[in-house]
């Protein structure tokens, strides 16, 4: 009587065990397919993020001479937030004797012997091209046309940067 | 549910906590608040394998809340481990009793829905969407750790002791 219950407690355990294990077993067909869905929704999701990006979003220019914004003289109110032509480009040059202008009266711009012309095409793109400050590398001319936001073009010893920036603030809570 | 399953639901939830305190001793892989190794993937699954669905969630409720309450919970971290539970039990839950994979694809698939839930948390708190680029370096890494969960899980199962086995059979009839 021991014994046949002994056997009748291994077998039914060896089965336990079985469907215990039955489950957890890689099974081929199902695990692969399984991998290939994950893998498909990680692209779908990952791709879709990467060109839902915010091109579309307003942005306007930014010029700063040190730590002061520059508005274009050419437009009647002074805003220093400058918005792209619709169409074609437009420049924008400063030269020594416009910083009273910008900064107050008395105060000059102190770019070394020139001027620095900002380019402002209608794509939502700047360039420096124009530029004869006396320096050593010439960096803001090369740097080519920026088409991205926060990217600045900077001319360092006439502390002449200009940057494209989005408009309005982004909102963080407190 | 009787006091023996309760107190070993506990145990199970007690080891899922302290897994998830050693990995967070890890240093971060990415720059996002809350995206860990999943370690505590592997008690979860052991007790979906070893007892059943009701129990799996059980446990993972009572991680996730004892963890916000112990450590600087009920802020974004909360509820991004919130959020990420919520989509990996109900994704595992759906795939173990539907399609009824092996522990490897069920593990890399909760794995991969925690990291999806976690993404989503992030994206309404701050108001955009752009977390989701992230999911290129995740996405794959969440599915290999998955799958190293998975094997963890497997080899566990496979060398449980003669005596859990006799607990098994007197539990299920």
């Amino acid at each position: 009587m021991e014994q046949n219950e002994e056997k009748t407690v291994v077998s039914n355990t060896e089965s336990e065990k079985d469907t215990l294990l039955k489950r957890m077993k890689p099974k081929l067909l199902k695990d692969i397919l399984l991998y290939v869905s994950l893998a498909l929704v990680i692209v779908a999701i990952s791709l879709s993020a990467f060109f839902l990006k915010p091109s579309s979003e307003n942005s306007h220019v930014e010029i700063k001479y040190g730590n002061t914004l520059l508005y274009d003289p050419n437009d009647g109110s002074k805003k220093t937030a400058i918005a792209f032509p619709s169409s074609g480009e437009k420049r924008i040059t400063f030269t020594n004797e416009d910083g009273s202008k910008y900064l107050g009266e008395g105060n000059a711009f102190s770019f070394i012997d020139g001027s620095i012309t900002l380019t402002i095409y209608s794509d939502k793109s700047i360039q420096i091209k124009e530029e004869d400050v006396f320096c050593q590398d010439h960096l803001c001319s090369h740097m080519g046309r920026i088409y991205s936001s926060y990217t600045p073009v900077v001319c360092l010893p006439n502390h002449f940067s200009a940057m494209i920036v989005a408009d309005g603030l982004p909102d963080y809570d407190a | 549910m009787n006091t023996r399953r309760l107190v070993s639901l506990s145990l199970m939830a007690a080891l899922s906590i302290a897994l998830y305190y050693l990995e967070s001793l890890i240093p971060p892989i990415v720059p996002v608040p809350g995206v860990k190794l999943g370690l505590a993937n592997l008690i979860f699954l052991f007790v979906l394998y070893y007892y059943d669905g009701p129990s799996y969630l059980f446990v993972v409720i009572v991680k996730v809340l004892v963890v916000a309450l112990i450590g600087q919970g009920f802020g974004i971290t909360f509820l991004m481990s919130a959020f990420g539970s919520l989509l990996s039990v109900g994704i595992t839950l759906l795939l173990y009793y539907s399609v009824k994979p092996s522990i490897f694809a069920l593990s890399s698939a909760s794995s991969l829905f925690h990291v999806l839930g976690q993404l989503l948390a992030y994206a309404i708190f701050f108001e955009n969407f752009y977390i989701y680029s992230y999911l290129a370096i995740l996405g794959p890494l969440s599915l290999g750790m998955g799958a190293l969960i998975g094997l963890l899980d497997y080899f566990l199962i496979l060398r449980l002791p003669q005596s859990f086995r006799n607990e098994e059979k007197k539990r299920r009839h």
